[in-house]
């Protein structure tokens, strides 16, 4: 028999599907972590204790307006400044990203994913996707809604200074949860046990904060090694209120950026590893 | 004779093999991380202007007793017998003509030497790191063998808790970062009598009787808290070692 | 009596609503003794029973006459080799091995040679300093059986040694198991969902199912069950007809049907070694053109289907 050659030609054409696949992972994850009694719970105490709360006295204070002191101020009433808010937010973010990945790496799964027309980016946007569709239940959707109920319960006519601090609460609400999605799911692709992802995302934090405290005794710009008042920072750059004349807003933006893109971009280096079958 | 004999032979296999899992595992590198933090956080604040015995402690106290000791204990004491549990390699020991009660002691011991060392490596190149650029004199090492004496005495006391906790729970991990973090770390401080639910309390009680630079509202006397923590102890390795000779593994 | 080295009345274990083993009862006595059943009947709530895993729920269980429940002592006369994978990857098989003979009370030189002895036994001597993650699945198994005789038990409980083995690996374990027993003296009692492997080991089997043991005794005997109840075999070809025909002529031939296109038909026999015999006369006399032809009743589910309805 001669040889028969097998004419290559090189496909032209556009992927197709592609969206859905990345929407299946977004959407297999949202429902798994639903299913998990320990997320349900954190949820419905959290969003009690660190948002119903807060939107209910809010409402019931008697107020003009929306300001941006009612949402970062030092007061009792601040609503995002709140140390309740912070401990839910990063047990949720504990729970949801610990296995994000980790469980991957254990059940070599990455053949299932990357097997099929997907790629690193594409994974990473699924499963990204999926914890932010789960964490921006905490940290996005009930900054809004307080901010609505604000607005709709003020005794001011003037609407506009409210709004504007609505759209300001759009951008901390998405800053907020890529702060914390990014941060654990770095973690998650960094060791293949997720009780360990788990402590780790707890614990750093809370590292983090004591070290922070201890030194900001010395220096004030000290206190950034926390990533909790580095987002607090942020929230007043955001909101335009004054920092301390002791820190340094460039250093704010340039560890703003480390803690959300540095994260990104070794899970994006974990993963593509497993693409390339290492 | 013999039975003894054989008895200390099967301990001491027990106590070799969970000694070397702990300390020559990858978690290992948890401990390493930590060692690496307080010496980087000890030593910058060493060369800063402060006062030698006051900051000295401040960050002994709170880098290597209060915080990181309770939770290296939990980071351990929860996976002895959990991941021997978990991946049924606890199967080798429940196979074994050695008493189960024997056994969870023979963890124990295993669990409460590795801790030791560790946090004594921790605590001591802490001190170092900071007491070697302020001088170290009497008043520093007072400080410091205080703080060795009180690692040692809670490693000992957690220990036996999150060993328990393991054999307890399916997931001991969540339940040790709440003891830690919420109980020991926010309700152990709160004034009154329900800090005398915490461990922290009585280490707390017995170091602000031994060095001034440690002060603690309502702190009990030295005697009782060491009684509390012994007494603690016993109970939790008895509780734990009944609950551990009864246990079923499916 | 004494001959007895496995007893169990009225044994039962539910895990919730799960029931593990129900009014379990058997006999095990000295030698080699397969323990059979399909995946989910109950072999290994049986054998942790037996080494004092789990706890009964009701009845008994006795191993060289004594009860394993909180009895560590007599877990010097018993030797365990789960079906589970309880190797840490990181210990090499030596230190397994040291663990293992200093749990049961060896030490120094005597544990030294023991390592040496049991290894040399299993095959493994060359591989003790590699670490057990390294080893390849017959490896595992392998130290897995140099762990449970190290201490020179006088009861081996195997539970399903052969599985995830290849067939080289099948066949070295299983004259291993032999060895073992002939050479060695132990009493074992090898568990397996496959009839032929047990088969090659032991003449001696139980039969167990949805946690029950419902026959056991000799091979033979078992085979003698399966030949006396009635044989579906499926015959697929052209000129099936024919061959349908002369089938109802012979005396074993219960009965015969068409199935879909009459190109297939179901002959329920009552003597399947007769038919066997004969069919490749019959198809060579009508010259048909068989496409397939096969039993659906010679496999061990067959077996407990006909044992369960009795």
């Amino acid at each position: 028999m001669a040889i028969d050659r097998i004419k290559y030609r090189s496909w032209k054409g556009e992927k197709s599907s592609h969206f859905h696949r990345v929407y299946t992972i977004v959407n297999n994850i949202f429902l798994q972590k639903m299913k998990s009694k320990g997320i349900l719970i954190i949820l419905i105490i959290g969003l009690f204790l660190a948002h119903a709360f807060p939107i209910i006295f809010g409402a019931l204070i008697p107020h003009e307006e929306l300001t941006a002191e009612m949402m970062v101020g030092t007061n009792f009433i601040s609503y995002l400044k709140n140390g309740l808010l912070i401990i839910f937010t990063i047990l949720l973010v504990s729970l949801v990203c610990s296995d994000l990945i980790s469980q991957d790496l254990k059940d070599k799964s990455f053949v299932l994913y990357f097997s099929r027309p997907i790629k690193t980016f594409d994974y990473l946007a699924g499963k990204i996707g999926g914890a932010i569709s789960i964490i921006s239940i905490f940290t996005f959707f009930p900054f809004i809604i307080y901010c609505l109920v604000i607005i709709g319960t003020q005794t001011g006519d003037d609407y506009s200074g409210s709004i504007s601090i609505l759209g300001k609460t759009i951008i901390v609400g998405i800053l907020t949860t890529i702060f914390f999605v990014s941060y654990g799911t770095m973690i998650s692709s960094l060791t293949k046990k997720k009780t360990y992802a788990g402590i780790g995302i707890f614990m750093s934090f809370f590292v983090l904060i004591i070290i922070g405290d201890i030194f900001t005794t010395f220096d004030q710009n000290w206190s950034l090694i926390s990533p909790i008042n580095l987002l607090f920072y942020s929230y007043d750059i955001i909101y335009g209120i004054e920092l301390s004349s002791n820190l340094n807003s460039n250093i704010i933006g340039v560890l703003l950026f480390c803690i959300i893109f540095l994260p990104l971009v070794i899970t994006f280096i974990q993963v593509y590893k497993k693409e390339v079958g290492k | 004779m013999f039975e003894i004999s054989d008895l200390i032979t099967k301990i001491l296999a027990l106590i070799r093999y969970s000694t070397r899992k702990i300390l020559f595992k990858k978690r290992i590198i948890i401990a390493f991380l930590i060692l690496f933090t307080v010496i980087a956080v000890m030593g910058y604040a060493g060369a800063q202007d402060t006062d030698r015995l006051t900051t000295g402690s401040d960050l002994l106290g709170v880098l290597a007793v209060w915080f990181f000791m309770p939770v290296i204990s939990m980071i351990y004491g929860c996976s002895v017998i959990r991941d021997e549990i978990d991946d049924k390699s606890i199967t080798q020991i429940i196979t074994s003509p050695i008493n189960r009660i024997f056994a969870y002691f023979s963890y124990y011991i295993s669990l409460a030497i590795s801790l030791c060392l560790i946090n004594f490596v921790i605590t001591s190149l802490g001190f170092i790191s900071f007491f070697a650029q302020k001088g170290i004199d009497g008043e520093a090492i007072n400080i410091y063998t205080t703080f060795i004496g009180l690692v040692i005495l809670g490693v000992f006391v957690y220990s036996a808790l999150f060993l328990l906790i393991s054999v307890v729970f399916k997931r001991p991990i969540y339940f040790g970062l709440f003891f830690v973090f919420i109980w020991e770390g926010f309700i152990g401080t709160i004034p009154g009598s329900i800090q005398k639910f915490s461990i922290n309390f009585y280490l707390r009680s017995i170091g602000s009787k031994q060095l001034e630079y440690i002060t603690l509202n309502q702190a009990t006397d030295v005697n009782i808290s060491l009684i509390i923590l012994f007494g603690s102890i016993i109970l939790l390795l008895i509780f734990g070692s009944l609950l551990f000779k009864t246990k079923e593994f499916a | 009596m004494n001959d007895i080295r496995i007893k169990t009345v009225d044994l039962s274990k539910w895990y919730g609503k799960i029931i593990g083993l129900n009014a379990f009862k058997l006999e095990i006595s000295s030698g080699i003794t397969g323990l059979v059943g399909p995946n989910g009947s109950g072999k290994s709530t049986f054998f942790k029973l037996a080494i004092g895993c789990l706890k009964p729920k009701t009845g008994k269980i006795l191993i060289l006459g004594k009860n394993p429940w909180m009895n560590q002592k007599l877990m010097s006369d018993i030797g365990f080799c789960p079906d589970y994978d309880n190797l840490s990857d990181e210990t090499t098989g030596r230190e397994f091995l040291e663990l293992v003979g200093g749990l049961h009370g060896l030490k120094k030189i005597s544990l030294r040679n023991r390592i040496n002895e049991v290894s040399e036994i299993v095959g493994m001597k060359k591989e003790l300093y590699r670490k057990i993650g390294g080893y390849s699945k017959g490896m595992r198994q392998r130290i897995k059986i140099a762990g449970s005789i190290i201490h020179n038990p006088k009861l081996l409980l195997l539970d399903e040694p052969l599985s995830g083995a290849d067939p080289n690996v099948r066949k070295s374990l299983i004259n291993l198991i032999k060895y073992l027993n002939e050479d060695l003296g132990h009493d074992i009692v090898v568990s397996s969902h496959v009839l032929y492997e047990i088969e090659r080991m032991t003449s001696k089997i139980a039969l167990i199912y949805k946690g029950r043991a419902i026959a056991s005794g000799e091979i033979s005997d078992i085979r003698n069950l399966i030949d006396e109840h009635p044989h579906n075999i499926i015959i697929v070809g052209s000129k099936i007809e024919e061959l349908a025909k002369k089938l109802l002529e012979k005396k074993y031939t219960i009965s015969v049907g068409f199935i879909d296109d009459r190109k297939k038909i179901k002959v329920q026999v009552s003597k399947p070694d007769e038919f066997f015999d004969n069919i490749a006369e019959l198809i060579k006399e009508l010259n048909c053109k068989i496409e397939q032809m096969y039993s659906l009743d010679d496999n061990l589910e067959a077996v407990f289907n006909y044992l369960v309805e009795r």
